[in-house]
């Protein structure tokens, strides 16, 4: 592994794209999530939020697919992701990803979810290293 | 505390080409091994689709005496031991309860934290293909009296 391809300390950060209603309905469709305070504006603020939200599921899986697109789907070796506020619908929320650790064989990395100052979701990746500039060319 | 009264579940799952494609779609992916190669490469989080195979998270809630309706989802993680799943696959998970506890807070709600994990193999092979985490959270309204 060479040390431009992942130094400890290294960021890349991404927008995920507004996270609209079709958005949110289009998720539901393939995960089967069909929990209405997703889409249901007027039945989330009946239940006291501020609005319908994304399913914790869509968020991570955005995570997931930025973080596997990066280091290719093969890499990837474990990912978790802890859900620390709702994503309301209508927001552009911003992925960033952190290189926390390298080892022989994995990079450990710290991701974060955020709207604005506010953390939506926190989580971690394992990717193994792999040989080239792709990576670093990528990191911010 | 776990007691042996808890129960467990058995989980059926496909990793089929048409909901490989749909679940990138939706999660706006791009890479070609997710979207167009003849043996697709399922997304990380392929198995958020359980509900399609006749998977019913209400009924585990259900099951551990969970109200639905005061169930948060903390956490997911996912360790994936002998790659990503890819098209083609079947597999089988099991799934059962890693810890449960509850808390009293100091205003009498019940904080009721459940950890669940669900280690699915490939029917085939008899290799493990994933291992999933999944950490939930009740809070009661007013402690039991």
């Amino acid at each position: 592994m060479t040390t431009s391809q992942a130094e400890s300390g290294a960021t890349y950060t991404a927008s995920l794209g507004v996270i609209d209603l079709p958005a949110i309905v289009r998720y539901a469709g393939a995960s089967g999530d069909f929990n209405p305070m997703h889409y249901d504006r007027d039945l989330a603020q009946e239940m006291g939020f501020d609005t319908n939200f994304a399913q914790g599921m869509f968020t991570a899986g955005l995570m997931s697919v930025v973080v596997a697109e990066r280091h290719t789907p093969e890499a990837l070796l474990g990912f978790g992701v802890k859900f620390v506020s709702p994503l309301w619908c209508g927001e552009t929320p911003t992925f960033s990803e952190t290189v926390t650790d390298t080892e022989p064989g994995t990079i450990e990395l710290a991701l974060e979810v955020r709207v604005g100052d506010r953390v939506v979701a926190s989580g971690w990746a394992r990717v193994k290293p792999r040989n080239g500039p792709a990576v670093a060319a990528a990191v911010k | 505390m776990i007691d042996h009264e808890q129960p467990t579940w058995t989980i059926a799952l496909d990793v089929e080409h048409g909901k490989c494609r749909e679940m990138a779609a939706a999660l706006h992916a791009s890479d070609p091994a997710y979207t167009t190669e003849a043996a697709l490469t399922a997304v990380p989080t392929y198995t958020a689709a359980l509900n399609h195979w006749g998977f019913s998270g209400a009924d585990v809630l259900r099951e551990l005496g969970l109200d639905i309706k005061r169930v948060l989802h903390a956490s997911e993680e996912f360790d994936y031991p002998n790659g990503p799943l890819t098209e083609g696959q079947k597999l089988v998970g099991d799934m059962r309860v890693v810890s449960r506890d509850s808390v009293t807070k100091p205003d009498g709600r019940i904080t009721t934290t459940v950890v669940l994990r669900t280690d699915f193999h490939d029917q085939r092979s008899g290799k493990a293909a994933l291992v999933v985490n999944r950490t939930i959270i009740e809070r009661t309204r007013v402690a039991a009296s």
